[in-house]
């Protein structure tokens, strides 16, 4: 495709180092064009990387490895100052919650993007802030203060804001995170709406399968890495990847539940408890033991 | 690039912060003027006392110059000499001596009685006369007069120099009210023509001292080396010295009262520095917010330096206020203490240096925790809730 993308990943890897020895690989290597018009979803599980992706879209952090192009731009290795312009200019953000300044009223919060580029007059930039509060619906709630709204209207004023510089993409990071089910939904069908009918490029991250399924495109990320479709949902306890430790838990886990039947039947024999609750605890157990047999597939428990 | 518009809003930011956090923003306001005010009044008041010395010493020398000398006893015929000075408008010999007026101590001003009027400015006679030329009496100054309970006519014993020698008693012509001699505040003073003191004093022809008076002030210089090429000897005094020396006696209450003010001063830039941080803190959040839609650190900067300074001007006002009523309470003070009247001056200039000082000291110590907050990484920033 000979389009630009709104933003480019190429084998973006992060790397946190905690310590001398302690490093967190949060992105192992992950390459991605979003285009103009597009919808994409990124799901994964807490911890698997979602944040600090949006944070390197979104220029608020440096890629370890790898290279950030926005809207053709290779932003990678600029200053902070010029960062600044090109999130003004070409990103929109909204995050969990807390998005505005609880200073100002929704009027000011979305004009305050416009004004920082210098390009539009107060004016201006007011009669464009009325024009998107009201495409979020909230033309009547202009004045209020952030305190004076509720979550959901927070949220539609923070797409306002994020709208307010005809952003290349628009980056939300749980957008719905702080909503109850039927607020966020509501949120969701308006993110929809101003992709369909603006050609508006949202990006959204969530481990919100309901939230991730709005999108037209939906990624899945595991352990910093990016899939296209849902990774095989390994068996729960395999998420630690070490073998010893595996081997070890499970060692610990046979030793607890030998550790139960031999109690319990010492309590049956010595009168301690009925047969009733005997058979019920037993049965509990065994269910347990079935169970790790499943995992493991190992047949001689 | 300044942008209008986003100062606006970093003032409205401020301003509203300010509102939120009253009990904090009126206490740093009130560090930065209790520092102000004492600075406006302790200027005020020691420029004011500065003036007044100025004036009475003025008002006692004139454009004059005095001849003294401490070894050599002065002839009074060298006026006569000095007269013919060029520039020299005036010069006349004096006597001052430490005496007694019927065993009270007091001091003898022999003078000749032409030049009464100039070298004491009598201000009033409450009674009887002005010394006449030829006189044989003397003039006693109010407070000794009521002191010593003498009316006009009475005789007074009068004794002066070494023990014993110079004793003797004179009539009063006249009682008289002086202004503005500053040196004899509240002692007693007797004035008699010089003649008589010369012969109480059994030195006829001495002078103590020369009154020289010149056409200009510009002069006092030229003539004053003159003198000092005729008579090696003596001592010369010009108002200039003595302005010198009581200025350098000023100077150092002045230090004194600065380093005072200055105290106060860091006070209230501690007061700022320490809201300002705590601004910060509370709005790491939104440092974060405004970083993501793009401000940069000088945006996020001068939100911060808004609120120092909107601090700092009201701190300003409220001390430059305050600084002038302070400056007549002190003045009320110094006159109860002291007995010296000594008018504050007020000029724009003080208030004006005063207000300075305070946005000086309120932006630069509210730079650096503002540039702290300014230079968080804004994932940093978002993270913190
Ligand atoms: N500043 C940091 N320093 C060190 N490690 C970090 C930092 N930020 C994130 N990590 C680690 O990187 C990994 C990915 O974190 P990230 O915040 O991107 O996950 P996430 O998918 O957004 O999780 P969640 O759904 O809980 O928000 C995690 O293991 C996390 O502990
Ligand atoms: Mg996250």
């Amino acid at each position: 495709m000979s389009e630009t993308p709104a933003i480019d990943l190429r084998k973006v890897e992060k790397i946190y180092y905690l310590g001398a020895e302690v490093r967190v690989h949060a992105l192992r290597g992950i390459s991605l064009k979003v285009y103009r018009g597009d919808f994409i979803s990124i799901m994964g599980p807490s911890g698997s990387g979602k944040t600090t992706l949006l944070n390197i879209m979104g220029t608020m952090d440096r890629p370890t490895k790898g290279r950030v192009i926005v809207d053709g731009i290779d932003v990678t290795d600029m200053s902070e100052g010029r960062l600044a312009v090109i999130r003004r200019e070409k990103i929109g953000f909204v995050f969990q919650a807390y998005n505005l300044i609880t200073t100002l009223s929704a009027l000011e919060n979305v004009m305050l993007p416009m004004l920082l580029t210098g390009k539009y007059t107060e004016a201006e930039a007011k009669e464009k802030a009325m024009l998107l509060l009201e495409l979020v619906g909230l033309e009547e709630r202009a004045a209020h203060r952030p305190r004076e709204l509720s979550g959901g209207e927070q949220q539609r004023v923070a797409i306002a804001r994020a709208l307010a510089n005809d952003p290349a993409f628009v980056l939300m990071d749980e957008p719905t995170g702080s909503l109850d089910t039927v607020t966020g939904a509501r949120v969701m069908s308006l993110v929809k709406l101003l992709n369909e009918h603006f050609g508006q490029t949202f990006i959204v991250v969530t481990h919100n399968p309901a939230v991730a399924k709005v999108a037209q495109k939906m990624f899945f990320i595991r352990d910093g890495l990016l899939y296209l479709s849902p990774p095989k949902e390994l068996l729960e306890f395999r998420m630690s990847a070490n073998a010893e430790d595996r081997i070890r838990l499970l060692d610990i886990q046979v030793r607890l539940l030998r550790n139960d039947i031999l109690s319990l039947r010492r309590r049956f024999r010595s009168g301690d408890i009925p047969r009733e609750t005997y058979l019920r605890m037993k049965r509990n157990i065994i269910r347990r033991l079935e169970y790790l047999r499943r995992l493991t597939g190992y047949e001689g428990l | 690039m300044v942008n209008v518009n986003v100062v606006k809003y970093a003032v409205k930011f401020a301003w509203s912060d300010i509102l939120t956090r009253k009990m904090r923003s009126t206490l740093t306001v009130l560090g930065i003027a209790v520092g102000v005010a004492l600075l406006i009044a302790l200027m005020s008041v020691s420029l004011g006392m500065r003036s007044e010395i100025e004036t009475k010493l003025e008002e006692y020398l004139g454009v004059g110059i005095l001849v003294s000398s401490n070894e050599t006893l002065l002839p009074e015929s060298i006026s006569l000499k000095i007269l013919k000075i060029p520039y020299v408008r005036d010069a006349y010999p004096l006597i001052l001596v430490f005496g007694s007026v019927e065993e009270r101590p007091a001091v003898i001003i022999g003078l000749p009685p032409e030049k009464q009027d100039e070298y004491l400015t009598v201000a009033e006679v409450l009674e009887g006369r002005e010394l006449n030329p030829g006189d044989k009496g003397v003039l006693l100054e109010e407070k000794l007069a009521k002191r010593l309970n003498v009316k006009v006519g009475d005789k007074v014993t009068v004794s002066a120099g070494l023990a014993g020698r110079g004793k003797d008693s004179y009539p009063v012509v006249g009682i008289v009210k002086m202004e503005s001699l500053i040196g004899f505040g509240e002692m007693n003073v007797l004035i008699m023509p010089i003649k008589l003191a010369q012969d109480l004093l059994g030195r006829p022809s001495y002078a103590s001292q020369i009154q020289v008076k010149v056409v200009n002030r510009r002069y006092v210089d030229v003539v004053a080396r003159t003198i000092k090429k005729l008579y090696p000897h003596a001592t010369i005094t010009t108002p200039e010295e003595i302005m010198r020396r009581i200025n350098r006696i000023l100077n150092i209450i002045n230090t004194a009262l600065i380093s005072i003010a200055s105290i106060s001063m860091i006070v209230a830039s501690l007061s700022v520095m320490n809201t300002i941080m705590m601004v910060v803190r509370e709005r790491i959040r939104e440092i974060g917010i405004l970083k993501a839609i793009g401000a940069t650190r000088g945006h996020v900067l001068m939100i911060f330096l808004s609120e120092a300074l909107l601090l700092s001007i009201m701190g300003g006002l409220l001390g430059a206020f305050s600084g002038a009523v302070g400056s007549y309470l002190l003045q009320e003070l110094i006159s109860r203490l002291t007995n010296v009247r000594v008018p504050p001056i007020f000029r724009l200039d003080i208030i004006g240096e005063g207000m300075l000082i305070a946005l000086i000291v309120g932006v630069s110590s509210g730079f650096y925790p503002s540039w702290k907050g300014a230079s968080i990484r804004p994932i940093e920033a978002l993270r913190y809730e």
